[in-house]
Formats: structure tokens, sequence, C-alpha cells
């Protein structure tokens, strides 16, 4: 069986009297590419977020996001996938992917579970940098190194992934020309916070 | 296609299962070694997967006609990415970086490190409470637990974290 013929097939399952799962062909023809680029978006959001908890490793979310997702799709998304000769439609559905995928590393970033490690090299406030973030309860080892202008400092702090913009408000607010970089780290053992 | 796929009956179920655990787990291997810039492993793991996908997934999608099946879709789906996520932390290919932070017991952190067989490099800091040592350490992944516990051994409170590396120029990596 070809994937076309399949998914025709799986479209008169979902439409068993004309009508997808959650009725989408009965929506007016100019709503109906909006409707697919908010299904999309929904279900790509979504995988984005779980490969983002695969290289993670944590499994349980993953297991969890993958099921909704997969649910996800067979219901709601293959039912217009027939639907998709029109160029409007197809429009939608591809606007709908692209969009998923930037929505779920901006959902991740703001929600997601995990550390990040923040590596700040500033070449006079070090210690401000450092003091800055121990006043706010976050743990930061200063590291002496040699600069073009003389020693300067190599701040590294452990932070939960959402506390990363805020965070890197406070060092900015502490030297603004400090430069800060990401990296993403899997904590093994020990820590300290206030 | 598959012409047994229309057997019907509970085996139905159990064989979508088992198709979507295969191929998500070749494709959840496929997006670890793309990160990890293992190209071949990506090609091979990314043919076979789309082959699976094609040849025998396409066949099941005309037979989703009861829930059972839906639920069987949904739940390999999410098994098949646990599972190639198990299978790529037990080949554990490629090199990791750990750093490991001690307020009082870095020297000794760095002497057992290289005593296990290891390269280990040690800087000092300053924390809260005054200096600690950073020992920095690149292993192969198959062998972090390892010093994971030769570090514990010593300071059960050091401060422990791995990334992902990828070497660009020698470097010590006990085999």
């Amino acid at each position: 069986m070809e994937l076309s013929e399949a998914l025709r097939a799986l479209s008169a399952w979902l439409m068993p009297s004309g009508q997808t799962g959650i009725g989408l062909e009965r929506l007016p023809p100019a709503v109906l590419p909006f409707a697919i680029f908010g299904l999309r978006a929904a279900d790509l959001t979504l995988a984005t977020w779980r490969m983002l908890a695969v290289v993670q490793g944590r499994r349980l979310f993953v297991w969890v996001t993958g099921f909704l997702q997969a649910a996800f799709f067979i219901t709601a998304v293959a039912g217009v996938l027939s639907q998709l000769g029109n160029l409007w439609n197809l429009a939608g559905y591809s606007a709908g992917f692209a969009t998923g995928n930037v929505v779920g590393i901006w959902m991740e970033a703001r929600f997601g579970a995990g550390h990040s490690l923040l590596r700040t090299i500033s070449r006079r406030r070090g210690g401000a940098v450092a003091a800055a973030l121990h006043a706010q309860g976050l743990g930061a080892t200063e590291i002496a190194g040699q600069g073009p202008e003389g020693t300067e400092s190599t701040v590294l702090c452990y932070v939960p992934r959402r506390q990363v913009d805020p965070t890197r408000d406070l060092i900015v607010a502490a030297d603004p020309e400090a430069f800060v970089s990401v990296e993403e780290v899997r904590r093994l053992g020990g820590g300290w916070r206030a | 296609m598959l012409d047994w796929f229309s057997i019907p009956g509970p085996w139905l179920g159990v064989i979508i299962f088992g198709l979507r655990v295969v191929d998500m787990s070749l494709d959840t291997l496929r997006v670890l070694f793309v990160i990890r810039g293992q190209r071949a492993a990506a090609w091979f793991s990314g043919f076979f997967q789309s082959a699976i996908w094609v040849v025998a997934i396409t066949s099941v999608l005309g037979n989703l006609d009861s829930w059972w099946n839906l639920v069987a879709y949904a739940g390999g789906f999410a098994t098949g990415s646990v599972v190639g996520m198990a299978i790529e932390e037990r080949m554990a290919v490629g090199y990791g970086h750990l750093r490991i932070m001690s307020p009082r017991r870095g020297q000794a952190i760095a002497a057992a490190v290289r005593q296990a067989g290891y390269a280990a490099t040690e800087l000092s800091g300053r924390g809260k409470d005054g200096m600690v040592s950073v020992v920095t350490c690149s292993v192969r992944r198959l062998h972090i637990g390892l010093v994971q516990r030769t570090v514990g051994a010593i300071d059960p409170e050091a401060f422990i974290t791995v990334q992902d590396v990828r070497p660009l120029h020698r470097g010590f990596w006990r085999a």
C-alpha cells in the first residue's frame, strides 16, 4: 500500500461519516488552513520539547510526551493530511511545522527541567560577579586566568534552565562588559544552593 | 504491501506496538548520533528507520480501526523513544568532560583519578566560603561511572558535572 493510500484509509477511519475526529472538514475552507496550522504547531511543539528531553536523558518525560504526541497526531493531525492538496492548507501545514519547532524551543527554555552552566569571563569585575551570584543564593566559582590585559576571571555558575535569563541579567548588571556563554551539562553529584 | 497485516485480532495491536518501538528506537538513536556528530551511525540508523517506516508502518496505518490499535501506536511510539535512549546510553559512544569541584580534597581527587589511569587537570578557584579546587577530566563516556565512583570514594560532597565533548587534537584517553 502506498503512503497516500494508507493516509486516505486512515482519514476514512477518522471520518467514518465524512467527519474528521474533531470535525475539521466542517470548517469553512478559509478557516481550515489556520486550523491545520494550529494543530501542526501544537504537535511539533510537543515533538521538539520531547527531543530536547531525549538529549537530557529524561526517560519518563520522554515516554509521556511521546504518547501524547503520537495520540494527538493520529486523532487530529492525520485527519487533515488528505486535505493537503489545497495550496493554502499545505502552507498552513508547513508554517505550523516550522512554528511548532520554534515554540517548542521557547517553551522548553522557560518551563523545561534540567540545569545549565553559565560561564562568565570578566576582565576586571569577576569578584563582583561572583559576589552578586552568591548574594542571590547561587553557587559560583571564580577561576583566575590570563587575558590580553592581564589577569581576568572566569566565573562558573550552575543554575536551573529557567533561571538562565534572570541570572544573565544579574551578571551583566555586575559587569556590563562580561562575556557570558551557556553550556548544557548534567549533574552527577553534589552541588550547593542557599 | 504486507498482507499479513490484514490478520485480525489482538495480534494486530501487538504488531503495531512492536513496529513503532523499533522505528522510534532507531529514530531516537539517529537524533543522538546527529547531535554527537557521528555521521556514519546517523546514516545507517536513518536508512533503516525510514525503511521500516515506509514498508511496515504505512501498511499498519490503514488498519487503525480500533482504540486498542491507537493506544498500541502511541504506546509503541513512546516506548521506542525510551528504548532508543537506553540503547544509546549502553553503547556510550563518544567522550565526556567531567568538572569536579571540591572545597578541600581537590588534590587527593586529582591523584586518585590519575591513579585510575585518566588524565586530570587541577585548577584553583574561589567559591563563596574560600578556595576550592576544580579538577577537569575528559574520559570515554563508558568510563564516566567509574571516575564518578573514584571521586565519590574520596569526597562524597564533591560537585560533579559532565558534558559532551568532541576531541579536536591530542589528549590522553585511557583505552
